[in-house]
């Protein structure tokens, strides 16, 4: 038993490519056309890993300014102080008047005129937060939504932190990889599908050969099937190399900015994940879109 | 061993390919299937090979309606039944051994049991010595020979033949006709798709004559 099923799939192995060995350029194409593409969704995943391995690198913090309503009593601002104290997201929080305000501003060049509506300061009071470094995004927001609701509070201004930032971008970016991993694989397994398809329909007197020779479904597809694994994990390399080029390119020409950004230096090499999630998913594809092509030229043969 | 009762096929629900045929094969039996061009000769082997089903009627084999088999076990029937064609449609990257052997390969024979099996198939068609030549070097005689010689190769109860001599010249078409005689003698049950009347009259086997879909004589040619 062990040894037919053996033998099955070694005949199987030799037929895959023993049928192909004519068409080894149209198969070399197809593996650099799969390449290319999967590559593209590829390196967005590199590029989103490696972005999350600069955020801890930083340690910069969030900053709010909260602009205080000229009607506020000193009795409401002091508790409005505490209370923004006792907040855990608050590092520091530092009282600036309005004269300060305007001083500093009248520090800026060509802003000297300024200084002299101290008599009529158009500045509110305010306080400046410094918030936890590395803090999520969302939390950050959403104490600015409850800080502008506070009553002796005329405005709030936020200054996201580079993490934040990040954080901000990383998460629009891992939602742009994901769709596009879902497209580039219907592409990989309609563009497997349609080679094989054609292939199917070039073997039709194979099929129909083997058909009547009493082999099942599962005899016939299975050369086929090995052939797209091949084909798939030929892409999958392919394609991770195209991304190790294009980020080896990248990283030279931005390792200024890199290194001032304090990124480590295996932040910028390809990581084994990506690579093993390139060669199962082009395999996958490449398996979804054979198998079904087979069948249906099967179906339609019967 | 063949039993068609009634047999009724069409296409799409308006052509009808086949209308009312009924006969029966008993085992060790051989037969011709003969007929103008799209009489229903293909369509009646289509449905004896399981690529079709009866749309009335029953076709049974050896007691085994085929419209009751699907998948595995009608990969199993078709392991019993051997098939020649007019084109031998031999794989040409394979050796003729190679080629005789596919159908033991597909059934799980075990590899000793190949070797004699093949062995023995070649000699039966006098091709023992281009076993290991490719068919392209072989002329359509000798492919049509290799064609034979997988048909029989495993034995089977059952051979279906469909113009296995249209490409033939008629010394080489007396010569394959010579052979399905003898796995006759053997006691397999052999049914000949043709129409070339001068090969059919040479022999005096039934004639079973299929025209417009329908059974119009079953009788001997002589």
């Amino acid at each position: 038993m062990m040894q037919r099923w053996f033998r099955d799939h070694r005949d199987a192995w030799y037929a895959a490519f023993q049928r192909d060995r004519h068409r080894t350029g149209q198969s070399a194409i197809l593996v650099i056309l799969l390449g290319v593409l999967l590559a593209i969704p590829g390196w967005l995943a590199h590029a989103t890993l490696s972005m999350q391995q600069l955020t801890p690198s930083t340690t910069e913090s969030s900053e709010v300014l909260v602009f205080l309503k000229e009607s506020l009593e000193l009795e409401d601002r002091m508790i409005l102080e505490r209370r923004l104290g006792a907040e855990p997201q608050v590092i520091t929080v530092a009282f600036v008047p309005k004269a300060q305000a305007l001083s500093e501003l009248a520090a800026y060049d060509g802003l000297a005129s300024i200084g002299e509506l101290a008599e009529d300061n158009p500045l509110p009071d305010a306080y400046a937060l410094t918030l936890v470094p590395a803090a999520m995004v969302d939390a950050e927001q959403a104490l600015v939504a409850q800080l502008s609701q506070e009553a002796g509070v005329l405005a709030v201004r936020y200054f996201p932190s580079i993490q934040a930032r990040l954080a901000d971008v990383l998460r629009v970016l891992s939602g742009v990889v994901i769709a596009l991993v879902i497209l580039t694989a219907l592409g990989v397994s309609m563009a497997v599908f349609v080679v094989s398809g054609a292939e199917a329909f070039r073997d039709d007197r194979r099929l129909q050969l083997y058909t009547l020779l009493g082999a099942s479904r599962r005899y016939i597809r299975r050369p086929y099937l090995y052939r797209a694994v091949v084909q798939g994990a030929l892409s999958g390399m392919s394609a991770s190399l195209v991304v190790w080029g294009i980020n080896t390119v990248l990283s030279s020409a931005f390792s200024t900015e890199l290194a001032r950004l304090g990124a480590p230096n295996d932040a910028l090499m390809v990581r084994w994940e990506v690579w093993v999630v390139l060669c199962v998913v082009a395999i996958c594809c490449s398996w979804i879109g054979a198998e079904r092509a087979i069948a249906m030229r099967l179906n339609r043969m019967h | 061993m063949i039993q068609f009762d009634a047999v009724g096929k069409s296409y799409d629900g308006h052509h009808l390919a086949l209308d009312g045929v009924s006969f029966r094969l008993a085992p060790g039996e051989m037969a011709f299937l003969t007929g103008h061009s799209g009489a229903g000769k293909s369509t009646i082997l289509r449905l004896l090979l399981g690529l079709e089903k009866a749309t009335t009627g029953s076709v049974r084999v050896a007691g085994q309606d085929l419209s009751q088999l699907s998948g595995e076990t009608l990969a199993r029937y078709r392991q019993r039944v051997g098939t020649v064609f007019q084109d031998p449609n031999l794989e040409m990257d394979l050796t003729v051994f190679d080629n005789v052997a596919l159908p033991l390969r597909i059934a799980g024979f075990a590899e000793k049991d190949i070797a004699k099996r093949v062995n023995a198939a070649l000699s039966r068609v006098d091709l023992n010595d281009r076993a290991m030549e490719k068919p392209h070097v072989l002329s359509s005689g000798q492919q049509q020979r290799v064609g034979i010689a997988r048909a029989i190769v495993h034995r089977p109860a059952l051979l279906v033949a469909d113009e296995p001599t249209g490409n033939l010249d008629p010394e080489l078409s007396a010569r394959v006709m010579r052979m399905f005689t003898q796995f006759q003698q053997l006691g397999v049950t052999v049914l000949v798709a043709t129409h070339e009347q001068a090969v059919v009259e040479s022999l005096p086997f039934r004639r079973i004559v299929i025209e417009r879909g329908r059974l119009r004589s079953d009788g001997t040619s002589r």
